[in-house]
């Protein structure tokens, strides 16, 4: 049994097809990345997934309890962490745990001791007499975390939690994942920054105008989206970047992808090392000033790119080892 | 506060009512309502003190206590509450708890119990100014006592009204009662300082005679159930689609319309007043029916299918939603016209006061349009009850605007241009010119017409439950039970 199971998912809103016949299932234990430019449908999925909303059409099933017909039952195993959440005036951060607490019906001893276990998980103990709408967005967002793992729920529904943390916040954040992710917690996480996900998670789930283009792991994302094929270098020169797009366009095989600070990345269209090593010489000799050349691991954005880029032009979304969608 | 003291609040106590009187006993404007309030207190039993030797100054110092005592009960702490559900809407909170064992009503429930609690310290602080004040002569003690425990019930339901309406989605609509309020204000030195005086209101509540214990008693059931209808609705505003609120609230509206029935056909009862008894039954009812979000998830059909065929009749009427609403609506109003024929004295022989028709009438269609232009142009679920009330305001408009219009000019008959607005008839009804037969059948056909539409309007809307039924029919036999962690 899948720890998340969608079939056949429909969501509209009015006229606006917010999620368009979505299926996907996620094994439990995993820590699957659900990504997507904004109003692409993944809040809404995950929001259902939630209980919060319902579909038009389709199921939705957790540990498979539907999430429509017992939504109770569904809640006892979830933790929900929305991308944003209001907290309470006059509330210091141990009297909102408490609250939510006893909300999720612990009692007494136990209740104390969960809040501390929590608290302790998420190092909210020195913040535990601060008021919990006076905390930064990091802190807030251990908060969260702290308030869904109140009950230990199974499955962790994390809609952006990264959105607007800072470096430290993030990397807090990123561990704390990592650790309920060895706890074997199943988790479904949603974010912009395709990096961080590709490290944390088991699978990858792309979504575009409500609709699954791409399931699969990282690694062969990367690979495996990447239908021109060949090698990505970034290049540094004194002087001006667009020197090496202009240079680019006359070369064969080599390809010109983003312009960077002092440079840019070019695609170079073989994996033979003696190849970029003529690119290398015709540059310098065409009288490029290069500071610097390094080969580069292509990325999800790149792979992600790719994909929308494709189905932009009319072109099935590359998806070697498609799951479902 | 560290958490092995975690302890302030008993585990038996709802959590919202914890987390509420935690953050309520911090705010500002309860601090200060309460610091002010005593401050005033004291100086007005040290003025009486000082007056002592006026034969008045016992019952003044009394208004002014009640004076004050209703201000902050009244109006001061109900508006306490008019963010109470709203802010944790848009503080994202509201989903939050959604989540936890807490229903919605439990929600609602510890939102009002934190204000009414509030209310309940002020008013014991005020007992000892009045043990003081009885020093003074001239107290009407059951009188003054009954009279505090009316203001804590009304300022109880106001509380609950308010809180209610905190969960719609608009700001205008959670302002109208403000204004209301402010109008109730004005009528308070009137109350307690106006014409008959303060002692002949005192003695009123004494409840000496069995009219004044009715009239009492009538006072307390209505309040209690417009605070009940209140709370109701804030809990459908904030209750998971698949929680199902309405149904319940259908009943007890039905319920009360039934014992209403049976009371009117008590000898003792004027027959003359159940029209009035009825109108206030059904306006909350018929309000919250007609303007209900139309979502229907196959969880909230499943009771019903469990009843049979019964059930299968039943959701016609108690299904949630505007479309089993206006059915709902129908039926009531149908009980609620035979009612006020069977307390006619002897059966039959209430001759129908045609102002008194045309007025009912008016009432009706001032729902009646209002549902109708929700029910087909409200495209957010969410909103039929904001859209409601501003086709309703709009309805009022045009109805002040013609008749000022009709008077300023004097032709009065221009007003049958506007009969498709219902409420144009109260502006009408009085009117010399206006032949009252034929004004009540007008009023009957527009009345008609409006239902007709909403009736034809709301089971087209029915018909699309049938694959909703069918999937929960479908999911019945099975219920899962919960994987172990």
């Amino acid at each position: 049994m899948s720890a998340l199971k969608i079939s056949n998912l429909y969501r509209y809103f009015g006229d606006l097809q917010a999620v368009n016949g979505v299926t996907f299932e996620i094994p439990h234990g995993s820590v699957c990345g659900f990504v997507g430019s904004n109003g692409a449908g993944k809040t809404t999925t995950m929001r259902i997934l939630a209980t919060l909303d319902y579909p038009t059409l389709g199921t939705a099933e957790v540990c498979g309890i539907n999430v429509v017909h017992y939504p109770a039952e569904v809640r006892k195993l979830i933790g929900w962490m929305p991308d944003h959440f209001g907290n309470y005036e006059h509330m210091t951060v141990l009297e909102y745990l408490d609250f939510y607490a006893r909300a999720l019906g612990y009692k007494g001893k136990e209740r104390r001791q969960r809040i501390q276990e929590v608290m302790d998980f998420t190092d909210l103990v020195p913040l535990a007499e601060r008021f919990s709408n006076k905390l930064s967005k990091g802190m807030t967002q251990r908060l969260g975390l702290g308030r869904a793992l109140l009950h230990d729920p199974q499955v962790l529904i994390m809609d952006e939690p990264a959105a607007g943390l800072d470096p430290k916040a993030r990397v807090e954040l990123k561990h704390l994942i990592r650790v309920l992710a060895k706890e074997g917690k199943t988790i479904f996480i949603s974010s912009h920054i395709l990096s961080e996900l590709g490290e944390m998670c088991d699978s990858l789930l792309f979504i575009d105008k409500g609709r699954i283009i791409h399931h699969g792991d990282a690694e062969t994302l990367r690979k495996g989206s990447d239908t021109l094929g060949g090698v990505l270098y970034d290049v540094q020169v004194d002087g001006k970047p667009e020197s090496i797009s202009e240079w680019c366009l006359l070369q064969h095989n080599v390809e010109f992808l983003e312009a960077r600070k002092l440079g840019g990345r070019i695609r170079i269209g073989t994996e033979d090392p003696t190849q970029a090593a003529d690119v290398l010489a015709r540059m310098i000799k065409d009288g490029l000033r290069i500071t610097e050349f390094h080969r580069e691991q292509r990325n999800l954005e790149d792979a992600f790119i790719d994909i929308i880029g494709r189905l932009e032009s009319g072109k099935p979304a590359v998806a070697p080892e498609v799951a479902n969608g | 506060m560290p958490i092995s003291h975690l302890t302030d609040f008993s585990d038996r106590l709802s959590p919202m009512l914890v987390k509420e009187l935690r953050q309520g006993m911090r705010a500002r404007s309860f601090t200060l309502l309460f610091l002010i309030f005593q401050l005033l207190l004291a100086f007005i039993i040290l003025t009486a003190g000082a007056a002592a030797n006026s034969e008045y100054s016992g019952s003044i110092a009394s208004g002014v206590i009640f004076t004050m005592f209703i201000i902050a009960v009244i109006f001061i702490q109900p508006m306490r509450g008019i963010t109470a559900l709203s802010s944790e809407i848009t503080g994202n909170t509201i989903e939050m708890m959604a989540l936890t064992r807490l229903s919605a009503f439990r929600i609602v429930l510890g939102k009002w119990i934190a204000i009414v609690s509030q209310s309940a310290l002020i008013l014991i602080t005020i007992i000892p100014y009045l043990i003081l004040r009885y020093f003074y002569g001239g107290m009407i003690l059951l009188g003054e006592m009954v009279f505090l425990t009316l203001i804590f019930l009304t300022s109880m339901a106001l509380t609950a009204v308010m809180v209610g309406l905190s969960g719609t989605s608009t700001k205008l609509i959670r302002v109208i009662p403000i204004l209301g309020f402010v109008f109730m204000m004005q009528a308070i030195p009137a109350l307690v300082f106006g014409h008959g005086g303060f002692n002949q209101f005192m003695s009123f509540c004494a409840m000496s005679d069995w009219e004044s214990r009715s009239a009492i008693f009538a006072y307390l059931t209505f309040i209690a159930y417009f605070g009940w209808c209140a709370l109701s609705y804030g809990t459908s505003a904030i209750a998971p689609v698949a929680e199902n609120h309405s149904t319940i609230r259908r009943v007890v509206s039905l319920a009360l319309i039934i014992v209403a029935v049976g009371v009117g056909l008590h000898p003792a009862v004027d027959a003359r007043i159940m029209p009035f008894v009825f109108g206030i039954i059904l306006a909350p009812a018929i309000i919250t029916a007609l303007t209900e979000p139309s979502i229907l998830l196959p969880p909230i059909c499943k009771p019903f299918l469990k009843r049979g065929l019964l059930g299968r009749f039943a959701s016609l009427f108690l299904l949630p939603g505007w479309p089993a609403g206006v059915f709902y609506t129908t039926l009531i109003t149908a009980i609620s016209i035979t009612g006020v024929v069977l307390a006619a004295k002897p059966l039959g022989s209430l001759a129908v006061d045609e102002t008194i028709a045309i007025v009912a009438l008016a009432f009706t269609g001032g729902i009646l349009l209002p549902a109708l232009l929700s029910a087909n142009f409200s495209k957010q679920e969410n909103k039929r009850f904001t859209n409601f009330i501003i086709f309703m305001l709009a309805s009022v408009i045009l109805t002040i605007i013609p008749a000022i219009l009709a008077n300023m000019n004097h032709h009065e008959k221009y007003l049958w241009l506007f009969v498709w607005n219902p409420p144009v008839f109260l502006t009408i009804v009085e009117e010399s010119g206006f032949n009252k037969s034929q004004m009540l059948n007008v009023a009957l056909i527009v009345d008609s017409i409006y239902l007709g539409l909403l009736l034809i309007t709301a089971a087209i809307a029915f018909r699309d439950y049938g694959r909703i039924f069918k999937e929960a029919r479908d999911e019945m036999p099975t219920r899962p039970s919960l994987p172990e962690s």
